[in-house]
């Protein structure tokens, strides 16, 4: 009956589709099912009586036994899973494969110790099953994560990462295996973290990437742009960040910031600094200019003061001249004896254009010029100013002028080498109160490098002009202060030291240098050098000295309009030696009956300054009819002269006093054009 | 003649059954107790037993810190460290400590063997 | 019958009892230990008897609400279910922690189940067994059974152990590989159990110490 029971006993374990064992109470085999002979390879008669340990050597005993003594010794029930124990029993399906499995361990019978039964359950198909969804899965995961440049990290609710991509071993600094089970407070802190992270475990999506602050494993802050999700698996709920590595951008942003910033500030700066540097250039400049013209001026002028004297004394002797010649010829033609009233008349024209001529150059002297440098002729400057500085010196100094001959060009302002060859002469002058000689002399002059470097300059060809005093001269200390603004030597009230600062301002702008020589007792020569100018003269304004050849034939009618009888009388007689035909009137309102009348006129020769309506207006109000009139004004302002913007076409102006031939000769051309 | 010994557990059923094993093994010894390291260390001081015997599992400071610093104040001092956790690490570190380990729920067995040595190891230090 | 536990069990019973515990314990970390080949480091155990509305109560308040237990019914002399309970977060720790390694987690959740519950098994039969094998009794200890949910639920199992109002709770802390994890371990007793269980410490507090 036992055989009987053991065999159906058996017969039922060895249909059973799992592997049954079922040990003895000193844990040795009773029973080993078809299954178990079958996946062990081992048959029921081989292995009965045998301890686990004896059948298998080599398994992972620990374990087992202990399940098997506790199911013996208390009755305590155990289980051994292939989670856990992978490899326990060296099992294999009936194609040969791995079977994988799990293990109980139960006490049989109500009284325990009466033995254990272990059985065997065939897992492997539900592992394959899951290991081939999760392969699947993981290398979909694995596709877009393995090769992303961005930190993908997974954390579990806890925030314990669980999954990282090799990036964020890379961007962090740690070992891909150190990241997973760190907690996200080791890689993220702050408050940003904190919402964030409440954000997503409470289902909320992020509205916009978060800028998030990340701590390194070396200590150094990171910065990325998350975005994440949140996905839930059974009940178990999980974080999927994606983290862009910001720290290029924020570093280019911030360096952009940066140079913007500091661009803006130095722009700003630059700005202030340009517009108070050209404000203060201009203000600089405006004053400089201001202060020059001032200079000027004021050395004209002082000249002026220096020469009134001079200048009137030899004024009354030349009215006394033409006077004196004027009054024997008028008593020789009341006595009939006109024979050599030829030369009295001459004697009075000598004094008389000398005299014009005189106030002309002051005149021209005195008006306003701007600093215009011209090409020009040093000796022909002299020339012209030869009776002006006779005069300015007085007659108790002797005056020699040495011109060289083939005397180069030089290119200055011609009104201010005057100025300076004036002030230098009535310097001299000023040296010499007991009188003596003032030589000046020009010469061409090519310095070589040692006398180039005496007088600041560049070695070349240069044009010399020398005044040279034989007055007391000048200590060193003087010398030296000489081309100071302000300095002078001379009492208050006598000069404003501006002379010589004034010469050597204008002649360093002309490119030349000036150079002083003197010595306490041995007179002084200062020495003017201008760089030569390799060109052509500028043409001459000058009126050329030509004389009408022939009355004309024609009957042009020309207007003499002028208040001063005299010179009236002068012009017309001009006109008619000239043949043309001459009508005369004394004031504005009278010239303009005629303009407004149907006579015919050729030309109006007019004096601008006139009684009632000036020459001006008579000419404007004469154009609205005569539209084409030609006129010549008269005048004996300079400063008119001067400003002839006034002079539309068809108009021309000559200045007082004029020659007749000058005269003659202005008046024959406008009409022929 | 007796020693002291000083028997420190939180469990009071455990210090009873060191007695019980005393009774048997050295009857004449003097018993002190302790409930925690706290006492152990006043006793210590003040009593100054010959050989100590320590639960390992104590809220507070547990027995192997408080064999340690037994040690430390008394180097040839006898101390034994009791305890149900018999992982191999445990009973490292109570050897380091230079104590006995004596594996739970405690048998007379042990206690007579640890005893015996701690008896030795006194007397020779006396001599 | 809804006498509170304490009533029922002597302050030296209840040293015992702790003792008892306190020894089941350790041998479950012994065994654990052998099973991850690693230490594990124990704790003390507290040890307190509370009524079941009370348990639900201590383990509602917990910051997780969800709960994972590994359950195992005992029968005997004594008659109940043991439970070791975890917050759901922690037992996917312990998993790691039994499993060691770096596992993705796709893979420990697949094993969690089942890795749990030998684990939790492992934890429970040795506390089970050491103290039963204390009281020289004999306990058959069903297979482990992995379940999900609020504490409530595990407190309210079908059929309920009769007059099941004590529950023996024993809060437990272990570190495996720096990994620390927290529970505890609940014993649902009925009453005769409870009276049986008096009994039987009152043996092993004679055999141990005496009279």
């Amino acid at each position: 009956m036992v055989a009987r029971d053991t065999d159906r006993q058996d017969i039922v374990l060895d249909a059973i589709d799992a592997g049954v064992i079922v040990l003895d109470r000193v844990g040795r085999i009773v029973s080993w099912n078809a299954w178990m002979e079958s996946a062990s390879g081992r048959t029921a008669a081989a292995v009965r009586g045998k301890t686990l340990t004896e059948t298998f050597p080599g398994v992972e005993s620990g374990r087992l036994e202990s399940a098997v003594s506790i199911a013996l010794g208390s009755g305590a029930s155990s289980i051994l899973t292939h989670a856990l124990h992978p490899t326990l029993f060296p099992l294999r399906s009936r194609a040969g494969r791995p079977l994988l499995h799990d293990v109980t361990v139960t006490a049989i019978g109500h009284q325990t110790g009466a033995g254990c039964l272990i059985h065997l359950t065939d897992v492997s198909r539900a592992v394959r099953r899951e290991r081939f969804l999760r392969e699947r899965q993981n290398a979909r995961y694995d596709a877009v994560t393995e090769s992303a440049p961005d930190v993908i990290l997974t954390f579990d609710s806890e925030g314990i990462i669980q999954l990282a991509n090799p990036a964020a071993g890379l961007k962090f600094g740690y070992g891909m295996a150190d990241l997973i089970g760190q907690s996200a407070t080791v890689l993220f802190e702050g408050q940003v973290w904190k919402d964030t992270w409440q954000a997503l475990i409470d289902g909320r999506h992020l509205r916009q990437p978060v800028e998030l602050e990340g701590r390194r494993k070396d200590g150094s802050l990171t910065y990325f742009e998350v975005s994440a999700s949140r996905w839930q698996t059974d009940s178990r709920i999980f974080v999927t960040t994606i983290l862009r590595d910001i720290n290029e951008r924020r570093e280019i942003l911030a360096a952009l910031r940066h140079s913007e910033a500091q661009a803006r500030a130095a722009a700003s700066a630059l700005t202030e600094l340009n517009a108070t540097l050209e404000q203060r250039v201009a203000d600089r400049t405006a004053k400089l200019m201001e202060t020059e013209e001032a200079l000027r001026q004021s050395q004209k002028m002082e000249a002026i003061g220096q020469l009134t004297g001079g200048i009137a004394h030899d004024f009354n002797n030349l009215l006394q001249g033409i006077i004196g010649a004027l009054d024997i010829v008028e008593k020789r033609i009341r006595a009939g004896r006109i024979g050599d009233v030829d030369r009295f008349v001459q004697g009075a024209l000598t004094s008389a254009n000398r005299a014009s001529s005189l106030t002309h150059r002051l005149l021209a002297f005195s008006r306003r010029q701007p600093v215009d440098p011209r090409p020009m002729d040093v000796n022909l400057l002299i020339a012209t100013m030869e009776e002006l500085l006779r005069r300015s010196i007085g007659e108790k100094t002797r005056m020699t002028i040495a011109a060289a001959d083939d005397i180069w060009l030089v290119r200055c302002d011609a009104n201010q080498l005057e100025n300076a060859l004036l002030n230098l002469a009535i310097n001299a002058r000023d040296a010499m109160p007991g009188g003596g000689t003032l030589e000046i002399a020009t010469s061409n002059a090519v310095l070589d490098a040692p006398q180039a470097m005496a007088r600041n300059l560049k070695p070349g060809e240069y044009v010399r002009l020398t005044v040279k005093d034989s007055g007391v001269g000048m200590s060193p200390d003087v010398q030296a202060r000489a081309f100071d603004p302000f300095y002078t030597t001379k009492p208050i009230g006598q000069g404003t030291g501006l002379g010589l600062s004034m010469i050597y301002g204008f002649v360093g702008q002309s490119g030349g240098a000036v150079l002083i020589e003197s010595e306490i007792g041995a007179g002084t020569t200062i020495e003017i050098c201008l760089p030569r100018y390799r060109g052509d003269l500028a043409p001459q304004e000058n009126v050329p000295k030509e004389t009408v050849e022939s009355r004309t034939d024609r009957n042009e009618v020309v207007l003499v309009v002028e208040d001063e009888d005299v010179v009236r009388l002068l012009v017309v007689e001009v006109l008619n030696e000239l043949g043309y035909l001459a009508l005369e009137a004394a004031d504005g309102s009278s010239a303009l009956r005629i303009l407004q009348s149907s006579q015919r006129i050729d030309l109006l020769v007019t004096d601008i300054g006139l009684p009632d309506l000036n020459g001006r207006q008579v000419v404007d109000a004469a154009r609205t009819k005569r539209t084409d009139l030609k006129v010549l004004f008269m005048t004996g302002y300079a400063e008119n002269a001067a400003g002839s913007a006034f002079l539309e076409p068809g108009m021309e102006l000559i200045s007082k006093p004029f020659t007749m031939e000058h005269l003659a000769l202005k008046i024959s051309d406008m009409i022929a054009r | 003649m007796g020693y002291k010994i000083l028997i420190v557990d939180d469990s009071k059923l455990a210090r009873m059954a060191v007695n019980k094993a005393l009774n048997t093994l050295y009857p004449d010894w003097v018993r002190l107790e302790a409930a925690n390291a706290d006492g152990a260390m006043s006793s210590l001081k003040e009593q100054q037993p010959d050989v100590a015997l320590m639960d390992f599992n104590m809220p507070g400071q547990d027995g192997l810190e408080l064999a340690a610093e037994f040690r430390r104040l008394h180097p040839r001092m006898p101390v034994g460290v009791i305890s149900a956790n018999h992982q191999q690490e445990v009973i490292d570190r109570a050897r380091a400590a230079g104590a006995s380990f004596l594996p739970k729920p405690l048998t007379e067995q042990a206690l007579s063997r640890f005893l015996d040595e701690a008896v030795q190891q006194i007397e020779k230090g006396a001599s | 019958m809804t006498a509170p536990a304490p009533e029922i069990l002597n302050e030296l019973e209840l040293d015992a009892l702790t003792e008892l515990v306190n020894l089941g314990i350790s041998q479950a970390a012994n065994n654990l230990a052998k099973m991850v080949r690693e230490e594990v480091i124990l704790s003390v155990p507290k040890v307190t008897l509370v009524g079941r509305q009370e348990a639900i109560r201590i383990l509602a308040e917990r910051d997780s609400k969800s709960l994972v237990a590994v359950h195992q019914v005992f029968e005997g002399d004594i008659i109940g279910r043991a439970l070791l309970i975890f917050p759901e977060a922690r037992s996917l720790e312990l998993v790691k922690a039994v499993i060691g390694g770096n596992l993705p987690i796709e893979e420990i959740i697949e094993l969690e189940q089942e890795a749990l519950a030998e684990t939790g098994n492992v934890i429970l039969n040795g506390c089970l067994a050491t103290i039963a094998n204390l009281l020289k009794r004999k306990l058959k200890i069903s297979l482990p059974e992995v379940l999900r949910g609020e504490s409530s639920l595990f407190f309210n199992l079908q059929p309920p152990p009769e007059a099941g109002e004590t529950v023996m709770f024993i809060y437990i802390n272990f570190a495996v590989r720096e990994r620390n994890i927290d529970g505890y371990i609940a014993m649902l007793m009925d009453l005769p159990s409870l009276q049986t269980l008096k009994v039987l410490l009152g043996d092993f507090i004679r055999r141990t110490a005496g009279n």
